[in-house]
């Protein structure tokens, strides 16, 4: 199996580790490794996507290039303009040269997926550095199990036009905005 | 001290006769929220509130009770998405109570915390974790609709 499933495998076996008194270790990492899971599930089809198949390393560079925090830009900036869409507005973050190649509204299994990115990216900022909170086992259930169905939803658009630009983004956004 | 130092980084909201006005006592760089003309609901807040202050580092409480003298009252944006919320979501009855809490996220954007406060529960069922999760999505839909603020769910059990 690929990285991201084995990920998202150790994120369910971490949140339902010690059935009677969770370890907030187990479910802080189950929270953390759901957020990574959904992580390499992107940057693994968007290098495949976005590279040829020769040489074979070059996709793998290509996959090093992804950041984190530019990924969650690109995700809150698609939701906004897809909202803003639905209200026929226009919002800022997204540049003229995307925007014209999306398809609004957005289909809700891409929205999932980037709200899920962003929850989830925020979730483990939380599990892995604000020690002022306690982890329940109903919260990471629910973390593991939203990035289980982004998985799914991933599955039913990633060959879609939109995903194809949202992966572009997810890369170039910050040159195309220059 | 004075009500502006007691407040120091903190929106003032006024309310005049036709609506209310933000006062901002720092500057602090970070957008304002925005708010669509047109919500996707029956409220109007732009016809109520309009924004002219920057977000405040932390939490963001309205509570203006000693403000420079004008006729005061107070209005907490909190309360405010709270009562939205809770007028267009129906909860699942695992969640005995809701939490609010305005800031800023780990990118520094602005942001809202939406708790949900359930029963401790070691074995959630999937239909359990699924009514959450059906509540949470409409709650994101509803914020993104009314508030520039980014939306996000917190579980909390007792």
């Amino acid at each position: 199996l690929a990285l991201h499933h084995d990920l998202l495998e150790q994120a369910e076996h971490l949140a339902a580790r010690e059935p009677k008194k969770p370890k907030q270790a187990s479910l802080r990492r189950a929270v953390s490794t759901a957020y990574y899971a959904l992580f390499h599930l992107l940057i693994a089809d968007g290098a495949r996507l976005l590279s040829p198949t020769q040489p074979t390393g070059l996709s793998l560079l290509i996959r090093s290039a992804f950041g984190h925090v530019e990924m969650r830009n690109v995700c809150k900036h698609f939701v906004q303009a897809n909202v803003a869409a639905v209200h026929g507005k226009r919002s800022d973050g997204i540049s003229d040269g995307a925007r014209a190649l999306l398809a609004f509204p957005l289909e809700p299994a891409l929205v999932k997926v980037l709200e899920a990115f962003v929850e989830l990216q925020e979730a483990r900022h939380q599990a892995d550095y604000d020690l002022t909170k306690t982890l329940n086992r109903l919260a990471a259930e629910t973390y593991v199990t939203a990035a289980r169905e982004a998985f799914a939803s991933w599955q039913t658009i990633r060959r879609t036009s939109n995903t194809a630009v949202f992966v572009a983004a997810l890369l170039l956004q910050r040159q195309w905005r220059r | 001290m004075k009500a502006a130092d007691e407040n120091f980084g903190q929106p003032r909201f006024h309310i005049h006769q036709k609506g209310g006005r933000l006062i901002h006592v720092n500057d602090n760089q970070v957008p304002p929220p925005t708010i669509p003309q047109e919500a996707n609901n029956v409220l109007d807040i732009s016809a109520k509130v309009e924004y002219t202050g920057s977000l405040p580092l932390s939490m963001i409480d309205y509570d203006v009770s000693q403000t420079q003298g004008s006729p005061v009252a107070s209005i907490d944006e909190a309360e405010l998405l709270h009562d939205i919320v809770c007028e267009h979501v129906r909860f699942p009855e695992d969640v005995r109570r809701l939490e609010f809490r305005l800031g800023e996220d780990s990118t520094g954007a602005p942001a809202v915390w939406i708790v949900f406060v359930a029963h401790d529960d070691l074995k959630p069922s999937k239909s359990k974790i699924a009514s959450l999760q059906r509540a949470a999505d409409e709650v994101r839909s509803i914020v993104h609709s009314v508030s520039d603020r980014w939306p996000y769910i917190e579980i909390a059990t007792e």
